[in-house]
């Protein structure tokens, strides 16, 4: 059997297919035959917001009581096909709840988030790095392990795999890997930047929308970052339209049709004055970066685990002192120290009492070179044209905006997004089409609110049982195209006009 | 951080990603900051300051104090003494290099002594210079027995200061290729390394307190030199004179290898008044040495009238003013044709082309770096008893102050001086105070200026302490 064919998935009647399958530790489990009914939803973040967009989630309706007793946050998969094709994936993650549905004991809801989710329940720790872009371009032979001794991808890159992902582009190598990911170049670059979180997925979605931007998972289970100018790019792969075509017709012309068409243009996120906030960092000298007195008490040669937080960023730890004294004795205790590490904000190490006595430590303090919050400001932007009612939009105070210049660039980014009210177009009851992914670009013809093949990226899908889907789009028109822009190594004409990036 | 070199940043381009005007914006500013320091005063290695050596007539005799800080590309410290007048055969100059003691034999004229060090980087690394003799009789003031000749430190220098890596090459901008791009900031990264290595001594400067020196007042003078960078065409002489014989005739005279290149009549009107004295140093070729002589004079009333009192805060060499390179603003979503956006890189690879043409003319400068002494010679090490204590001083470009001693002041605001009480050696008080060392034996610290209260660039600061042997500015960013 082969996928899905244009044909096969804008044929009048669709005989869909889905199959459920969950990871027991070595195998996957196939559980389609007791499917009841699946309901997928993928989301971008809202209206191109910088950052992550919404964790994907699935509800799978099943019958039969044992399917109530999986372990805990077990993978799952869902595809989507047709009688007599292969199938799609159209979400990867894991099942985070199950409930048993009464009166029928026997029908159990399975809660499933995507591979977002377990990203998100990791601590990754990734040491200073200057000047290392957020995110770079993954190809099939970018060097994205960080173990690698030419490694020089983005941090995100390093994120992602670390937390089990790999390059979709090098699918080939990594047959086995859970989940992959797939990233664009990025438009801006911290000079500084570390990730000490206990939540990677919102430290990424953090110096996603320093440096603009977007984060999310795809109907494939592929956590894909883009910059937002790559994610406004390239031409229409597929049309939604309301004029009355036949199956042949929308063969022919790649397109779709809808039942409703519903448009909503807010005013709420339109501002007249954008101001970026950002504070300066710059290496100290030798400092104090950690103090604690906290008592901890020591047996004769035990070795305690310690973690310690550093409030800044530390770049080069050079000592450790430990006070220490023989509860005994009272005589001071030199506490040995192994595995002395420093990452991002974080020092560990294990402190062992060498001594034939009870002690207890009084004091910490460490010693190094952080990267330290030297100054704050602010760059703000007024829009053209401007709004009549003054509003005023501040961003966050984010540690990756770091100096005037990238401030600068994000004002001019967020005045280029936000200086218009962007519509939110949702479709409804569009045919279940497994080739539709978010981030998608497409085309929406609407005769009544006057959409002439509309160019917009697929913001939202929600899919209900491999039959219908609601879908919402947001146009891009006006917005940045990476064509639109110079691009390093790409070469053209010398009167060709295009714009630097941000 | 603030210091002239600080805060600059060096991105990595790559094929595929827009051309960042934020990126471009940082060679910009990194472009303009360069031209800046290869044109910013330059400090001239002090010989000493007060009075001469040969005043000391001991056996032996301590001639210069000081320390140097270590970068990680030097191999090699210089050590440039002038011997005038006759070499006696038990006759050594003694250096001490952080404890490790090596002894010369001069001979008459100029010595240039080499000794390999190999230190950390940014270690203080102290450095004595003494007489010793056997042909001369033992020591006790005043006189050892025969005198001890004019002997000068004419220079303590480390070498090479220049990055570890070589400069890459950029053609004419054709393209805008990753390597390209990657290449030209990889210059202006290598030329800030090579600036930004350079660490500037902070010295001690001269400052009479006792005018009652009846006639041999052109013994109190300023000695040093310099090595001519070929950017730098004057000599600048900054301070204070506290007039309080008026009526009197009296000039700071400024000569260069024995030629007045400037001199000041010093007022006649009772108050302070302060003094920049600026002399050409074009008739010492590019890369030559020129020895600074810097003296009081008096030439009437009468000797035994005390002169004026006279504070010297700052001896630079200085370039001429010429405005920098123009170059356009790398603005977000600017519009332009390619051929622009090529002819704008292009003009910063020139701009950066200079830059390390001027380098390169000059690396007779940039790449030693000075020693710079403690004080004065005259001081308790030698005397056994408290002398008057020169403050050192310096107008603030650097992101940090390097001090290496035992304890020290950062003084600033209005400056004025208690006389010395019992061993206490002069205490300068001004309106904003700051420890910067306090401890009982000899220590550095890099202390950054942001940490520093009331330390803006180009601000005026003195430094002044006890036992305090060494005071330097990192320009930072590296």
């Amino acid at each position: 059997m082969a996928a899905p064919t244009r044909a096969q998935l804008e044929a009048d009647v669709l005989q869909p297919t889905i199959t459920v399958e969950w990871w027991n530790g070595s195998a996957w489990v196939d559980v389609s035959q007791h499917v009841v009914r699946t309901r997928v939803q993928s989301q971008l973040p809202k209206a191109l917001d910088l950052g992550a967009g919404a964790i994907p989630t699935a509800a799978i309706t099943l019958s039969g009581a044992t399917l109530s007793t999986i372990p805990a946050f077990a993978p799952v998969r869902i595809s989507y096909g047709l009688v007599s094709t292969t199938t799609i994936r159209r979400f990867v993650g894991y099942v985070t709840s199950i409930s048993r549905i009464a009166p029928s004991p026997s029908a159990v809801a399975w809660n499933c988030q995507g591979v977002a989710a377990a990203i998100a329940a990791q601590t990754i720790r990734i040491p200073v790095r200057r000047n290392r872009p957020p995110h770079t371009q993954t190809t099939s032979t970018s060097i994205e392990d960080p173990n690698n001794s030419s490694y020089s991808a983005g941090m995100i890159n390093e994120v992602l795999w670390r937390a089990g992902g790999r390059p979709l582009q090098q699918r080939a190598a990594y047959p086995t890997a859970p989940w992959y990911y797939d990233c664009t170049s990025s438009l801006l670059t911290p000079e500084w930047s570390w990730l000490d979180g206990e939540n990677a997925w919102d430290d990424i979605a953090r110096l996603c929308r320093a440096v603009g931007s977007i984060i999310y998972q795809d109907e494939g289970g592929v956590v894909r970052v883009r910059s937002v100018v790559h994610a406004t790019s390239g031409s229409a792969v597929y049309g939604w339209t309301d004029q009355a075509l036949t199956a042949a017709q929308r063969i022919a012309q790649n397109r779709g049709l809808y039942q409703t068409i519903e448009e909503r243009r807010s005013w709420e996120d339109v501002p007249s004055v954008i101001t970026v906030r950002y504070v300066r960092r710059g290496v100290s000298g030798v400092v104090e970066c950690y103090n604690d007195t906290t008592a901890r008490y020591l047996l004769p040669n035990q070795s305690l685990q310690l973690q310690l937080d550093s409030t800044e960023p530390i770049l080069n730890l050079k000592r450790i002192e430990i006070d220490a004294a023989s509860t005994v004795s009272g005589t001071a205790v030199s506490i040995q120290q192994s595995g002395v590490q420093a990452v991002a904000h974080t020092i560990t190490l294990t402190a062992t009492n060498p001594s034939n006595e009870p002690a207890i430590i009084t004091a910490i303090r460490a010693y190094g070179t952080v990267v330290l919050a030297i100054e704050e400001g602010t760059v703000s932007a007024a829009r053209t044209p401007t709004t009549i009612t003054s509003r005023e939009l501040r961003t966050e105070d984010n540690p990756y905006v770091q100096n005037e210049l990238h401030a600068r660039g994000l004002a001019r980014l967020l005045n280029d997004l936000y200086g218009v009210a962007r519509p939110s177009v949702t479709l409804r009851r569009c045919a279940s089409d497994v080739d539709r992914t978010v981030g998608q670009i497409v085309s929406v013809t609407s005769s009544a609110l006057g959409y002439t093949d509309e160019r917009c990226v697929i913001e939202y899908i929600a899919n209900d049982a491999n039959s219908w889907m609601d879908v919402s789009v947001t146009p891009l028109s006006g917005l940045p195209q990476i064509s639109d822009l110079f691009v390093v190594g790409q070469i053209v004409s010398n009167t060709t006009t295009r714009t630097l990036g941000y | 951080m603030a210091g002239i070199l600080g805060g600059l940043s060096f991105p990595s381009w790559r094929t595929g990603e827009p051309v960042s005007a934020h990126k471009a914006e940082l060679l910009r500013q990194a472009v303009l900051r360069l031209d800046a320091v290869q044109r910013m005063p330059l400090s001239v290695f002090c010989s000493h300051v007060s009075f001469w050596p040969w005043s000391f007539q001991r056996n032996p005799v301590l001639i210069w104090r000081g320390a140097v800080t270590w970068r990680s590309s030097a191999t090699t410290i210089t050590i440039a003494v002038v011997w005038t007048g006759s070499v006696l055969s038990g006759d050594r100059v003694r250096v001490r290099v952080d404890n490790t003691t090596t002894d010369f034999t001069p001979v008459e004229g100029l010595n240039t002594f080499t000794i390999s060090g190999n230190y950390p980087d940014l270690t203080v690394v102290p450095i004595d210079i003494t007489l010793t003799s056997t042909s001369r009789g033992p020591g006790g003031y005043p006189n050892p027995s025969p005198n001890w000749p004019d002997v000068f430190v004419q220079e303590v220098s480390i070498s090479p200061i220049a990055p570890q890596w070589s400069y890459p090459s950029v053609n004419t901008f054709g393209d805008v290729t990753e390597t390209r791009l990657n290449n030209l900031t990889n210059q202006l990264l290598w030329l800030t390394q090579a600036y930004g290595m350079h660490i500037r001594p902070v010295n001690p400067y001269l400052h009479r307190e006792q005018g009652n020196l009846t006639n041999r007042i052109d013994r109190i003078r300023w000695i040093g030199s310099f090595v001519r960078p070929s950017t730098h065409t004057q000599l600048r002489v900054r301070g204070h004179v506290v007039v309080t014989q008026g009526g009197q005739t009296e000039s700071i005279d400024v000569l260069v290898n024995n030629n007045q290149i400037a001199t000041w009549p010093i007022p006649t009107t009772i108050g302070v008044h302060s003094f920049e004295i600026v002399g050409s140093i074009t008739a010492v070729a590019a890369n030559n040495r020129g020895i600074v002589d810097i003296r009081q004079t008096k030439t009437a009333p009468a000797n035994t009238v005390s002169p004026n009192f006279v504070t010297i805060t700052d001896v630079s060499m200085i370039a001429p003013v010429i405005p920098p390179p123009s170059l356009p603003v790398w603005l977000p979503r600017q519009s332009m044709t390619y051929a622009t956006l090529k002819s704008q890189f292009e003009a910063l690879r020139t701009a950066t082309a200079n830059i390390r043409l001027a380098y390169t003319n000059t690396t007779s400068y940039w790449r030693r770096q000075y020693a710079s002494p403690a004080r004065t010679a005259k001081d308790e090490f030698i005397f056994d008893y408290v002398e008057p204590v020169q403050p050192h001083s310096a107008f603030r470009v650097g992101e940090a102050i390097i001090v290496y001693g035992e304890q020290a002041q950062l003084v600033r605001g209005a400056l004025e001086y208690e006389p010395k009480d019992g061993n206490n050696p002069i205490q300068w008080r001004g309106s904003v105070e700051t420890s910067l060392l306090s401890g009982s034996s000899a220590q550095s610290a890099i202390l950054y200026f942001d940490t520093l209260k009331a330390t803006p660039i180009g601000s005026l600061y003195f430094v002044r302490g006890k036992r305090l042997y060494y005071v330097a500015e990192w320009l930072g960013a590296l």
